[in-house]
C-alpha cells in the first residue's frame, strides 16, 4: 500500500514535468515530481475537504490516479519525446575524473545519512508539531476528514496558538503516513529535504556546473538550523523547499522566457502557500517582475495573471476556510490599531541583523551573500540576476515587517521562544538556497568556475545561458 | 553492389591536420591528465582544507559535526532497540510515563479525568498540565482536567481516571497496585 501510495503521488507530480521536460536537466525531471506529486496530493485533499469526501485511502489514491491521468492524458503526444530527451541525457553524461566532487558529494550523503537517522529515530516532540500540525495529522488519519474533532474544537484550536492555523500540506503528508500505520511521519520529511536537495544541484549545475553545484548543495545542507530541521516534523523546511524553488524557476523564466520555467514557478509557489501563509511575500516578490514582464512586452497581460492566480487562490481559499469552516481569523496576533513606533521598528531590524549574523544559525549564509554583492559590484552595475535580488530584497522586507505588525511585543523580543527567536529565525530558512545560489551562479563566482570547467574538463556549456538581464 | 570509391589525394589542409593530429595528440592527452591531476590534487588540498577550517572554526558547523550528530550517533549505537516510550522519558522527561500509561492502559474511546493542576506542578509535571501536549501523545482518547470540571461537559462522560498517590481512588472499584503512587483506573460506574 506505502509503495503504491508513492508511486501514484510520483506520477501525479511526473504528470505535470510531461508538460514542462524540454530544457530540465535529468535530474530535475527525476526530483521534481516527488515535491510536486506531495502538493498535488495535499491540494487534493483539500478540495476533497470541502466536499465532504472521507480522506481514506482508498479516496485519495483514486484522485492522484485521476489527477495524474488527466494532468499526464492532455500531454500523451509528448510521453515518448519526453523518455527520448531522458535516454539522451543519459547517454551523453560523460564519465568525469573529479575526486573533489565526489568527495563533496560522499562527505554530504554522509552528513545526510546521519540527521536523516537521527530524525527516523526520535519521534515527534517539537512544539510547534505536538500541539499543531502533527495533532491535525492524527485527527485527519482518525477521523478522515479535515474538519475533524480538532480543527471543529475552537478551544482546542485556540489553546495551540497559531499552530493549527498553518495551511495543510505537513498536517495531510503526515496524515498520510499515519492512515498506512506509521508510528511516525517523520521519513516523508526526511524525503522531501533529500528531494530538494537533488533539484537544487540540478539547478546550481545547470548554471555554474557540477563542481560548483556540489559545494553549494553542501553549504545549504550543513546550514546549521536548517541541517537540524531536516530529523523534525516542522513547516519550516518544506516551507523553504517551495518556496526558493519558486523563485529560482521564475528566475529562469525571466532570463530564458520558456514558459516551462513559468509552469514550474507558479506551481513551487501554490506548494509553498499551502505549507505557511507567510509566504505570501514570495507572491509580493514575484508580482513586480511580472508586471515588468508584461510592460517590456515579454509576457501577455493573461499569462500574467494567470501565473499569480493559482497562489493567490491557494492563500486565499486556505484563509476563507479557517475564517468561515472554523470561525477563527488568523489575524488576532496583530495590532488592532496602526501608530507609527519608530522605536519598535529599529528595535526589530537591530533583532534581525543580529539574528542574520549569528553564525550558530545560519553558519556563512549571509556573510557570503554580503561579501558577494560586493565581489560582484562591477556585474551587478551591468544588471547581473538584478532580478533575483529584486526578489530576494522584496520578500524579505515586508516578510520582516509583518513581524512589526505583531500586538504583543514582549513576546515578540523574547529571547528563546518569542515570535522572532523562534518563527522568523525559521522562516529565514527560504532565503537560506537563495543566497546561496547567488553566491555561486552570480556572474564573478561563475568565471572561476567556468576557468575549472573549461580548463580542466573542457567543458564549455555554462556560462552561455548567463547573459544580462 | 557497393560503390568502389577511388581513393582522393589529400588536400593540403587534410595532410596539414592529420600531421598535428598524429604529433599533437599524444602531448595534449597528457597535458589532460597532467591538468586533471593537478586539479585533483590542489583542489583536493584546497576543499579537505576549507571544510576542515569551517568544521573547526565556525560555531554552527562545529556544533552540527562534533556535537549534535556525534551525541546521536552514540546514543543510537547504545540504545538501538529503545522503546517509543523510552524515548519521549528521554526527550521529554519523567511525567511522558503518565501519557504512556493512560496511552497503553485504555481503550481508544475512553475519556480520562487527569488530576488537578496543583497536584501536577507538585510533581514537577508542568508539560501535561497543557491539553494540546497531552492530547496528543494519548490521541484519540480525551482528557479532561479536574479544574475543569464545572464547565467541561466531557467530565460527566468520563471513564477513566489518572490517579496520584491517594488523589482519586475513591472514585474507583478497580484493584490497584497500592506500591505505584500513579494508575489509571476505570471509572464507578
Amino acid at each position: 500500500m506505502t509503495a503504491l501510495l508513492i508511486v501514484l503521488i510520483y506520477l501525479a507530480g511526473l504528470s505535470i514535468v510531461l508538460h514542462t521536460y524540454k530544457p530540465l536537466s535529468f535530474l530535475e525531471k527525476l526530483s521534481i515530481p516527488l515535491l510536486l506529486g506531495c502538493f498535488l496530493t495535499s491540494l487534493l485533499m483539500f478540495l476533497m475537504s470541502l466536499v465532504h469526501l472521507p480522506l481514506t485511502l482508498v479516496n485519495i489514491m483514486l484522485g492522484l490516479v485521476i489527477t495524474a491521468a488527466g494532468i499526464g492524458g492532455i500531454g500523451y503526444k509528448n510521453l515518448s519525446a519526453f523518455f527520448q530527451s531522458i535516454t539522451d541525457q543519459i547517454k551523453s553524461t560523460k564519465i568525469r575524473i573529479d575526486f573533489i566532487w565526489l568527495g563533496i558529494v560522499a562527505f554530504g550523503l554522509l552528513l545526510f545519512y546521519q540527521i536523516a537517522l537521527k530524525g527516523m529515530f526520535w519521534p515527534i516532540t517539537e512544539m510547534d508539531a505536538v500541539a499543531g500540525y502533527d495533532l491535525l495529522a492524527k485527527g485527519i488519519a482518525d477521523e478522515k476528514m479535515l474538519s475533524n474533532s480538532i480543527l471543529m474544537n475552537k478551544e482546542l484550536v485556540l489553546s495551540c496558538g497559531p499552530r493549527l492555523f498553518y495551511p495543510p500540506f505537513l498536517s495531510f503528508i503526515n496524515a498520510l503516513s499515519y492512515s498506512l500505520g506509521y508510528e511516525t511521519p517523520k521519513l516523508i520529511n526526511i524525503v522531501l529535504a533529500g528531494d530538494f536537495l537533488i533539484l537544487f544541484y540540478a539547478l546550481v549545475r545547470r548554471l555554474s556546473g557540477p563542481l560548483a553545484a556540489a559545494l553549494c548543495t553542501l553549504l545549504v545542507l550543513i546550514t546549521p538550523e536548517m541541517f537540524a530541521h531536516i530529523a523534525f516534523s516542522l513547516t519550516n523546511y518544506p516551507s523553504a523547499i517551495f518556496s526558493s524553488i519558486a523563485v529560482i524557476y521564475f528566475y529562469l523564466f525571466f532570463k530564458e522566457k520558456d514558459s516551462a520555467h513559468a509552469i514550474l514557478s507558479c506551481l513551487f509557489l501554490s506548494g509553498s502557500m499551502m505549507v505557511r501563509s507567510d509566504n505570501v511575500v514570495f507572491i509580493m516578490a514575484i508580482a513586480p517582475l511580472i508586471a515588468f514582464m508584461i510592460y517590456k512586452k515579454n509576457l501577455r497581460l493573461a499569462y500574467g495573471l494567470a501565473f499569480l492566480s493559482m497562489p493567490v487562490v491557494v492563500f486565499l481559499a486556505w484563509n476563507l476556510y479557517t475564517k468561515y469552516a472554523i470561525g477563527i481569523e488568523q489575524n488576532s496576533f496583530f495590532v488592532k490599531e496602526y501608530t507609527w513606533n519608530g522605536d519598535k521598528f529599529e528595535k526589530l531590524w537591530s533583532y534581525v541583523f543580529s539574528l542574520i549574523k549569528n553564525k550558530s544559525l545560519y553558519g556563512l549564509s549571509f556573510y557570503a551573500f554580503f561579501t558577494f554583492l560586493i565581489i560582484n559590484i562591477y556585474f551587478l552595475i551591468k544588471k547581473d540576476m538584478w532580478s533575483f535580488l529584486t526578489m530576494i530584497l522584496v520578500a524579505w522586507i515586508p516578510y520582516t515587517m509583518i513581524y512589526y505588525f505583531i500586538e504583543d511585543e514582549a513576546y515578540l523580543f523574547a529571547q528563546g521562544g518569542g515570535w522572532l527567536a523562534s518563527g522568523y529565525k525559521r522562516g529565514l530558512f527560504s532565503y537560506i538556497p537563495l543566497v546561496w545560489f547567488y553566491v555561486f551562479v552570480s556572474r564573478g563566482p561563475s568565471i572561476i568556475f567556468q576557468f575549472i570547467e573549461e580548463k580542466v574538463f573542457g567543458r564549455k556549456t555554462i556560462l552561455v545561458e548567463q547573459t544580462n538581464e | 553492389m557497393a560503390k568502389k570509391l577511388k581513393p582522393t589525394p589529400p588536400s593540403k589542409n587534410t595532410e596539414k591536420s592529420v600531421e598535428k593530429s598524429v604529433h599533437a595528440s599524444p602531448v595534449k592527452k597528457d597535458n589532460k591528465i597532467l591538468k586533471l591531476v593537478a586539479y585533483n590534487a590542489l583542489g583536493g588540498i584546497l576543499m579537505v582544507f576549507f571544510i576542515y577550517t569551517i568544521f573547526h572554526q565556525v560555531p554552527g558547523y562545529k556544533w552540527i559535526y562534533f556535537d549534535m550528530l556525534k551525541n546521536n550517533m552514540s546514543a543510537i549505537a547504545k540504545n538501538p532497540d529503545m522503546t517509543l516510550e523510552q524515548k519521549h522519558m528521554q526527550k521529554l522527561g519523567g511525567e511522558m510515563e503518565l501519557l504512556d500509561k493512560i496511552k497503553n492502559e485504555t481503550p481508544k474511546d475512553a475519556i480520562i479525568i487527569m488530576p488537578p493542576t496543583q497536584m501536577l506542578t507538585d510533581i514537577k509535571a508542568t508539560r501535561i498540565q497543557n491539553f494540546s501536549f497531552s492530547y496528543y501523545f494519548t490521541f484519540p482518547r480525551m482528557l479532561v482536567y479536574d479544574d475543569n470540571k464545572e464547565k467541561d461537559s466531557l467530565y460527566k462522560k468520563a471513564t477513566h481516571i489518572l490517579t496520584i498517590g491517594q488523589w482519586g481512588i475513591d472514585r474507583t472499584d478497580a484493584t490497584f497496585d497500592s506500591k505505584n503512587p500513579f494508575r489509571v483506573l476505570a471509572l464507578k460506574k
